[in-house]
């Protein structure tokens, strides 16, 4: 990382270095041939009117002016007509430094230099000047000006590139050693990264990824919970299938047998029973698909249960009145029979012999309320915080149930986002469930559709 | 043999007494732990099997209970709690044995017996006096080398009088190590059992104490 910006910015003052040296460069060529053509305008003037006097020998004027300039200007003067060469400056060269009368500019190498050549023949008189500066001057002029300029800009470079390398060192730190510290975990290491060091510009990360260790924890730590109970709670009838079953094979009579083997199957009905009650639980984990936008008629769901339903009251002799099935409830058909189910299946185990369970819906603009009510036992007081915990039984209760319907109630609830309470009824003895389930805006219109 | 049965789910607890009734023991069950307090109180059990997750107060504070008050009564945890740690605390708090769920009924009988003869100082699984010879572990008694065809309750007969051989063993004691608190015992029980043990066993192998109890003699 620190290498790739350290990279970049030496690109950068590469290029940087070059457009200097173009603009240098084409800006003192353009300066140093105005001077050149100043130079020549200005010495043309005064040879014409010095030879417009009849001098042939070129006068001082001009070599004092070339004299006080700070070039190392050179020149050649001659007859336009017959280019007869009428003074050369100290330093020119022999032979001629241009051909043409001009006026321009003009190259010219003569015995190995270089020179710049700008001529200019006048109007009134017939000469020629060729003023010329050798371009190695130019040259040695401009890298010095280019050292100048470079040597800060390499100095910056190198503090820039030190400062990237120390800063982009200081501000991954922090992630190098997160990177460790996760390398080196187990896989159920959920613990939080260290983030206390963090810059701001990586610390959201790290806050983002304890967020989401922290969510994973929690679901794994469910998860095991849920896994050592399950494990727990399937021993006790598991027991009691084998000894059962061994009991019918000891047994020495028929009618032992017979007895036995119902026995059995009754256990073993009570242990798919738990099972699929644990299934269900697992599949209401937190987050599952509930039908958020969704709106179930209630006597599709009451139907398919109350047919589920029908044999176990009817071995009771328990009489289920439902009211308000016209209604439509928030939620998908699946979470709605999970919940009704166990809530009117747990009625119907409590109810007293030839009882009566009641379910009632009504619904008004925000929700939906389910009543549920029996007249068994009824839940204490005191244990009824305790009911929604999963395997939780009421003391003393011989129904042989999951103690998960409760949980699986809850847990439906939590998903619709609704609440639950339990209560005793008014007069006599049994237990009250009433649930408020909210329509969302989306089930609302879902309502008026349908 | 009379068993305390300490067990919740009623299932498991109904199997359990089953399986122990056909092995011929006395099974009283209780479904918590105040029950088995109230019955260790007031009766004399063989052994107790305690189930540890019970309703109320919990099958380890039943045990501690029980050893505080000194009873030695041997003890067998049956339990769906599998980790070493609790098996650990367990045996701590005074079990003899301690059994995890699902068990085999078989297995369960064998660590009865063994640890009730743990308790009567014996190591060995038969018992001799004169002709009549009683196996523990496969709860067959022999009479001059010939099976008997004890029923049941007549092996438990004769098994409590022969781990008390040489004792007296009174009426009272033999109705409680063969009848459950809810059994009816009709008034001639004891003596029907004692009537046809002798028929089968010959007629001095019990010793009728009249008004008092029963023995059975020494092996000399």
């Amino acid at each position: 990382m620190a290498i790739a910006v350290a990279g970049a910015a030496c690109m950068v003052f590469v290029i940087l270095g070059l457009l200097v040296y173009r603009a240098v460069s084409s800006i003192t060529a353009i300066q140093f041939d105005e001077m050149l053509q100043q130079q020549a305008v200005l010495a043309l003037r005064y040879a014409d009117h010095e030879y417009g006097e009849g001098e042939t020998v070129v006068p001082r004027s001009l070599t004092t002016t070339a004299a006080a300039m700070p070039f190392e200007v050179v020149y050649q003067i001659k007859t336009r007509v017959d280019h007869q060469l009428l003074y050369r400056s100290p330093g020119s060269p022999q032979a001629p430094l241009a051909v043409g009368d001009g006026p321009g500019y003009s190259n010219a190498t003569i015995d190995g230099r270089s020179w710049r050549v700008y001529s200019l023949s006048s109007g009134a008189t017939p000469l020629v000047i060729h003023v010329a500066e050798p371009l190695a001057y130019r040259a040695a002029l401009l890298s010095r000006t280019l050292r100048a300029v470079a040597l800060p800009l390499l100095f910056a470079l190198v503090l820039l590139t030190a400062l990237i390398a120390v800063v982009t060192e200081r501000a991954f730190r922090p992630v190098r050693r997160i990177a460790a510290d996760l390398a080196g975990r187990g896989a159920d290491d959920l613990s939080a990264v260290n983030t206390a060091e963090m810059p701001i510009e990586t610390h959201a990360l790290g806050v983002a990824l304890n967020g989401l260790l922290a969510r994973h924890a929690e679901v794994l730590a469910r998860e095991r919970r849920f896994t050592a109970d399950a494990a727990h709670e399937l021993r006790t009838p598991l027991a009691a299938v084998r000894v059962q079953a061994q009991v019918a094979a000891r047994a020495t009579t028929a009618s032992e047998t017979r007895r036995a083997l119902d026995k059995l199957q009754a256990n073993i009905d009570r242990t798919t029973h738990l099972m699929s009650q644990l299934l269900s639980l697992a599949r209401l984990e937190p987050g599952s698909p509930c039908g958020a936008g969704q709106v179930t008629p209630a006597k599709v769901v009451v139907d398919l249960v109350l047919e589920d339903l029908a044999q176990a009251a009817r071995d009771k002799q328990v009489e289920i009145t439902i009211a308000g099935c016209s209604q439509a409830l928030p939620g998908s058909p699946e979470v709605l029979y999970l919940l009704i189910r166990n809530l009117l299946e747990n009625s119907v185990q409590h109810a007293c012999k030839g009882g009566r369970v009641a379910l009632e819906v009504t619904t008004d603009e925000q929700c939906a309320m389910l009543s549920i009510s029996d007249d068994g036992p009824g839940i204490p007081m005191a244990e009824r915080s305790r009911a929604f915990e999963r395997f939780y039984r009421i003391p003393g209760s011989a129904s042989g149930g999951s103690g998960l319907g409760l949980s699986i109630v809850g847990r439906v609830v939590e998903l619709l986002a609704g609440d639950i309470e339990l209560s005793a009824p008014a007069a006599g003895t049994g237990l009250v469930v009433t649930v408020r389930l909210p329509f969302t805006s989306v089930q609302v219109q879902g309502r008026t559709a349908a | 043999m009379r068993i305390l049965l300490v067990e919740d789910d009623f299932m498991l607890g109904e199997a359990v007494r089953d399986g122990l009734c056909q092995e011929g023991y006395v099974v009283d069950w209780v479904q918590d732990g105040g029950t088995a307090r109230a019955a260790l109180s007031t009766t004399a059990f063989s052994a107790l099997l305690l189930d540890l997750g019970l309703p109320g107060s919990d099958g380890l504070s039943v045990l501690r209970w029980l050893r505080q008050k000194g009873h030695t009564t041997p003890v067998v945890i049956v339990t769906a709690r599998d980790r070493v740690a609790d098996r650990i605390a367990g045996l701590d708090a005074g079990a003899d044995d301690y059994l995890i769920k699902p068990f085999d009924i078989d297995e369960l009988g064998a660590r009865l017996r063994a640890i009730t003869r743990r308790v009567v100082g014996r190591t060995e699984s038969t018992l001799t006096a004169g002709e009549v010879v009683l196996d523990m572990r496969q709860r067959l008694v022999t009479f001059h080398g010939q099976p008997t065809g004890l029923t049941a309750r007549e092996y438990a007969v004769v098994e409590l009088l022969m781990r008390r051989a040489g004792g007296l063993v009174t009426r009272a004691e033999i109705e409680e190590e063969l009848y459950g608190f809810e059994d009816e015992i009709a008034s001639n029980a004891i003596e029907v059992h004692i009537h046809n043990l002798r028929r089968k066993l010959g007629p001095r192998f019990i010793t009728n104490l009249k008004g008092r109890g029963y023995r059975v003699d020494n092996d000399r």
